[in-house]
């Protein structure tokens, strides 16, 4: 008849574990390993400020983007072409303006990281 | 000369390796093999797999010695180390099933008051540890076999010590059922041959 064992009788059951000895070249097989890890080379760090710079370029250019085309009235049929010209002016040098912005702290960014 | 604690010399040789001097991560090598390794079987009772595993966490113990800030016990750090190694590891690979025969032959060395009939309760208990669910078995390990207090085993998990309480009661509960059902199982083949 087996019984269900107690609190106390499962305590020491697993109090009673022994431990495992390793074997012996185990310690020098780590330091081989522990070597060859200090040996690679760094690992290459993520490009946080190209990324962040790249984000906040696409950001611009998009918001740029958008103002321009949300100010452009529709030209009629006759004069597209100059209607188009006339209409993107009045923003394009603050698309320009703030592209040359954003590209001018992303090249400081790249100096001081280099 | 003062003798130095075994922490003191962790500490030790967790600088002169941040300095550069690889060799003096042999120091803590020597010092923890042995749990690391203990710790390894007790999740999967091969040696093989255990020595793979341990190697495995003191490589990435290394590589990551720069986080050690020396604001809880260098053991606490490694374990926890271990612990993260051991747990990908083991997702890995398959589960090596730990037969009575191979626990029986690692208990040899066991208390000889303990009876040949206790060992094999014990075995049964052993492989009832190593079918717990994940989240009971840990907490189970790190107290009972690897014989930690409540707070470093809430601190090598990353939990609050409630949670280390509940799933160790829980586990206590699990396992008596299940290995109660286990040794039910064995002693009916016994009685078999």
């Amino acid at each position: 008849m087996t019984r269900e064992p107690d609190m106390d009788d499962l305590e020491r059951l697993l109090s009673s574990d022994d431990a495992l000895v390793p074997s012996s070249g185990f310690a020098s097989s780590v330091m081989e390993a522990v070597q060859r890890a200090a040996d690679e080379p760094p690992p290459l760090r993520f490009p946080w400020w190209r990324f962040i710079v790249g984000v906040a370029g696409c950001v611009v250019w998009a918001g740029a983007a958008i103002g321009v085309l949300g100010d452009l009235e529709l030209a009629p049929p006759t004069e597209p072409l100059l209607s188009l010209a006339v209409a993107g002016a009045s923003v394009a040098h603050w698309a320009l303006a703030i592209a040359l912005v954003s590209l001018a702290v992303g090249g400081v960014r790249l100096l001081r990281q280099d | 000369m003062a003798p130095t604690s075994p922490a003191d010399d962790d500490h030790a040789a967790v600088q002169r390796v941040l300095a550069g001097d690889v060799a003096a991560f042999n120091g803590i090598v020597h010092r923890w093999q042995g749990r690391l390794v203990t710790l390894a079987w007790r999740f999967c009772r091969d040696r093989t797999m255990a020595e793979d595993m341990a190697q495995e966490a003191f490589v990435k113990a290394f590589r990551a010695l720069r986080t050690f800030r020396g604001d809880s016990a260098f053991s606490t750090w490694l374990t926890a180390i271990a612990m993260n190694t051991y747990r990908s590891c083991l997702r890995d690979r398959p589960p090596v099933a730990a037969t009575l025969d191979a626990a029986r032959a690692v208990g040899q060395g066991a208390d000889p008051f303990i009876g040949l009939q206790d060992q094999e309760r014990a075995a049964v208990v052993r492989r009832a540890v190593l079918a717990l669910p994940e989240k009971y078995r840990e907490p189970l390990v790190l107290y009972y076999f690897q014989e930690m207090d409540l707070v470093a085993t809430a601190r090598v998990l990353g939990i609050p010590e409630g949670t280390v309480k509940a799933r160790l009661s829980r586990a206590r509960d699990l396992l008596r059922q299940r290995a109660a059902a286990r040794l039910a199982g064995w002693s009916a083949r016994s009685n078999e041959t």
